[in-house]
């Protein structure tokens, strides 16, 4: 349970601290607030308890916090179209020096990706910044596949996710933790079908992004745009006209 | 000739990807058809060729899906050399 949970605040808290709320509101990264108030709090109950830590806290749970929500906020700007929310890419210098200091490693990893999208805004390709696939997905968590990321920031030793054959059916996972929930109990998850699983079965048509959002009940209107129209991207650049 | 999903990761990117190939697609298309995805829009593009790496093993550009023995979402590396 908790480290379901965990992907879930990853996901909607770590965007929310550390790419949505403007720097001069910022008092805490994700990761010093998840220190401080989740992860102390935590052990300090389980030592009080006299409980054992899980097996994945140092090597997968900890580890993840230096990597793993920066790779969703990619994600979910990305496949922005899918989302009820315009994100907010975060990413001007200011905000990218900030990140940087909170989280050494960044620019050399999630900032590479950042320098080729932004040079595709200033271009006037934003179009370039649209999906044209899905990405795989996890089917424990049903969050993307984002393993690439980790292996990228040096936390994971393959950048491939797990793979588990059982009964003609495929079945992926983000994480070793992801895995071992499966594995407790397959039969709990058996008729679980993610995105993708729908996709591929055919219950998604058409088959491409505009038929998947379809299948979302997302109009043009409700899905996800940049939150600023680009404006981060074009922060102490001389001005340049875009289309929206 | 049928179309055939891999998972298709492209070196220097963030996520793995669904990626649609046909399963007589060689090597050096299914490269393309990965990296369509992500050089240039994640990844800077980098002069030189791109390669396929299946459970390890560069695949030759030659070798269609098929082939290589690729199943249904494998997941195929592409990179550059």
């Amino acid at each position: 349970m908790f480290w379901r949970s965990w992907h879930i605040f990853a996901l909607l808290t770590g965007l929310s601290m550390d790419y949505y709320t403007p720097l001069e509101h910022r008092k805490h990264s994700f990761k010093e607030f998840m220190n401080e108030m989740v992860v102390k709090q935590f052990m300090d109950q389980f030592r009080d308890f006299g409980l054992e830590l899980p097996w994945y806290w140092d090597d997968h749970f900890l580890k993840e916090l230096d990597w793993y929500h920066h790779a969703l906020h990619l994600g979910v700007w990305t496949w922005r179209q899918t989302a009820w929310w315009n994100p907010d890419a975060g990413v001007s210098p200011e905000e990218r020096a900030w990140l940087e200091e909170k989280y050494p490693g960044w620019n050399d990893t999630f900032g590479k990706q950042w320098d080729v999208i932004t040079e595709n805004i200033r271009d006037g390709k934003p179009e370039l910044t649209l999906p044209e696939t899905f990405p795989m997905v996890c089917n424990m968590c049903q969050i993307p596949l984002v393993t690439p990321a980790g292996f990228l920031f040096g936390k994971l030793d393959s950048p491939e996710p797990l793979i588990v054959d059982r009964d003609g059916r495929r079945l992926l996972f983000c994480s070793e933790p992801c895995k071992w929930v499966y594995e407790q109990n397959p039969e709990r998850f058996a008729g679980q079908l993610t995105i993708i699983d729908r996709f591929l079965s055919g219950v998604i048509q058409p088959p491409t992004v505009d038929g998947a959002l379809a299948y979302m009940g997302l109009s043009p209107e409700e899905q996800g745009q940049d939150a600023t129209n680009y404006a981060w991207a074009f922060v102490n650049q001389p001005a340049r006209q875009i289309a929206g | 000739m049928a179309l055939f999903p891999v998972q298709g990761i492209f070196e220097g990117d963030f996520v793995v990807m669904l990626i649609p190939v046909d399963d007589a697609d060689p090597m050096s298309i299914v490269a393309e058809k990965v990296a369509h995805h992500a050089a240039g829009r994640r990844v800077a593009p980098q002069p030189g060729a791109l390669q396929v790496r299946h459970r390890g093993q560069v695949l030759p550009d030659t070798s269609t899906v098929i082939d290589a023995g690729v199943a249904p979402l494998d997941v195929l590396q592409v990179g550059y050399r």
